[in-house]
């Protein structure tokens, strides 16, 4: 994959390098165990790596307008389960923490499950946000535009709309966003279910609903999301985590494509890391 | 030809824009929006319908990718597996494309596979000769033209749809344009690559405003039943 020298733990090859190290797991409930005994999260405070354009990339000082996201954001830290805390699963139905488990045990023996990404489609919602990669936010007019490095997504946020009805599924859907004071709320529907939540292979439906209140904190140095997660046919219950990306003027994302010698191609639904 | 010179000329026209346009004391024309190219033909030709100026060999090389395709072989066209269409085939293409104009920048999303391209404003290009499939563009307003200089591309790509091949050395710049009253937008793009061309040649296109238009999530994997594993191609 040409994609520069980014860290490169994401998707099914993460899967493979970040759950090597884990000891093999016997016991279905070993769910928060998997996290507990490797490091959940990875903490992007290395060198970058300068790609690019890096080098004319500025260290501008974040915009003073609250309602001014643009620029680029980099996620402060990434998690393979996205549940409503650290390493905690999400309050899955029976039926859908079975097949979590399976996931996390077929990771654990070095052949993780395909899902869209490995084939280089969309890694759907809310995965995407959790992408260790940087994202650009453009503003115009009644949109704004999240310009992701990792595989080249793009989400389109309508701002002050509704979603279309016979809303057709899709793999990052429909988003629709508006403000409330300070803070953007997108909502996002019309999501596929050929995706994952996470990197740990949380199962959703097509009902599933995402909802993400974004807003500057800390002086506008980070941009921090409260993600709430809906899914009637998965989950008991809705749940909410919170995450901050910050502010990198210094970063430019960079052209990454996936299609090219894609490693983690699926073979029998299978990735396999060659 | 002096191909120094030739080289030395389409770099000399993106600087003197860089230097002149300061002087633009009008807001530039809003491009944004979806646009759509208007009169789409596969096979590119330089103004007044004539051939591109290819060299001996590369025309060798044109001639084979049609013969080939007219049998159904494409496969020296790596966009049939999913990897990007460069700069200007994306600019020549009959999908849509959105821009999104800002102070420092333009971003360009292409409906093909949802590839993006960014153009930054009033710089140098860049000193970066990695190659990449879309190279790396700068742009400068020049009154109400936007010029914008595109290189450090690899040479996996087609110049467009028809199969015209270029080198590692192409070098693209475009001038972009609205005309009809802000419902057109023209564009002059000239391509310089020395291995490929006898001289600079320039062609023009035109787009037409797709307003309300919804930008379906095209993905290319989808569309060919999935990726596949495959060695990064030879270079040609």
């Amino acid at each position: 994959m040409h994609t520069s020298t980014r860290l490169a733990c994401f998707g099914g090859l993460a899967a493979l390098l970040c759950v090597s190290a884990v000891s093999a797991q016997s016991n279905p409930r070993s769910i928060k165990r998997l996290n507990d005994s490797d490091d959940p999260t990875l903490a992007l405070t290395g060198p970058i790596v300068r790609v690019s354009g890096d080098a004319a990339a500025g260290s501008a000082p974040p915009s003073a307008d609250p309602r001014d996201f643009e620029g680029v954001w980099w996620i402060s830290r990434y998690e393979y389960l996205l549940g409503p805390g650290s390493g905690v699963t999400p309050p899955l139905k029976p039926e859908y923490l079975r097949i979590l488990e399976r996931r996390i045990r077929a990771k654990n023996r070095g052949t993780p499950e395909a899902d869209a990404s490995t084939d280089c489609r969309p890694h759907g919602m809310p995965r995407l946000m959790e992408s260790p990669y940087p994202i650009r936010f453009i503003q115009t007019p009644g949109q704004v535009t999240l310009l992701h490095e990792v595989a080249h997504n793009v989400r389109r946020i309508h701002l002050d709309t509704e979603h279309p009805k016979n809303l057709k599924t899709s793999y990052l859907g429909h988003s629709v966003g508006h403000w409330e004071g300070d803070t953007l709320v997108v909502d996002t529907r019309g999501l596929n279910d050929k995706t994952f939540i996470d990197d740990e292979g949380t199962s959703h439906s097509e009902q599933l609903q995402v909802v993400e209140r974004m807003r500057k904190i800390n002086g506008g140095k980070e941009l921090e999301v409260v993600i709430t997660v809906t899914d009637p046919v998965t989950l008991t219950e809705p749940y909410s985590y919170t995450r901050t990306y910050k502010w990198r003027p210094d970063v430019r994302p960079a052209e990454y494509v996936c299609e090219e010698n894609n490693r983690n191609a699926p073979q029998n639904g299978v990735t396999v890391a060659k | 030809m002096n191909r120094n010179f030739v080289t030395l000329t389409l770099s000399s026209l993106y600087l003197l824009g860089l230097c002149t346009s300061a002087q633009a004391a009008t807001a530039p024309p809003d491009l944004t929006g979806i646009w759509q190219r208007v009169g789409y033909t596969a096979a590119t030709t330089a103004e007044r319908g004539q051939t591109p100026p290819l060299l001996p060999e590369a025309a060798k090389v044109y001639a084979e990718h049609k013969a080939a395709a007219a049998k159904g072989d494409k496969s020296h066209d790596l966009a049939t597996v999913c990897l990007p269409e460069g700069i200007p085939r994306l600019m020549l293409k009959a999908e849509p494309f959105e821009i999104l104009q800002r102070p420092t920048l333009l971003a360009f999303v292409y409906q093909v596979n949802r590839l993006p391209r960014v153009v930054y404003l009033n710089e140098q290009p860049t000193t970066d000769d990695s190659g990449y499939y879309l190279g790396t563009s700068v742009g400068k307003w020049q009154d109400d033209e936007l010029v914008i200089e595109t290189r450090n591309f690899n040479d996996l790509t087609l110049l467009d749809d028809a199969g015209l091949p270029h080198s590692d050395q192409l070098r693209v710049l475009e001038r972009l344009s609205v005309i009809d009253g802000g419902k057109r937008l023209r564009n002059r793009i000239t391509i310089e690559d020395p291995a490929t061309f006898r001289t600079p040649w320039t062609t023009t296109v035109t787009y037409q405003r797709l307003p309300g238009y919804q930008m379906p999530e095209d993905v290319c994997a989808e569309r060919i039943g999935g990726s596949t594993p495959r060695p990064r191609p030879a270079k040609r």
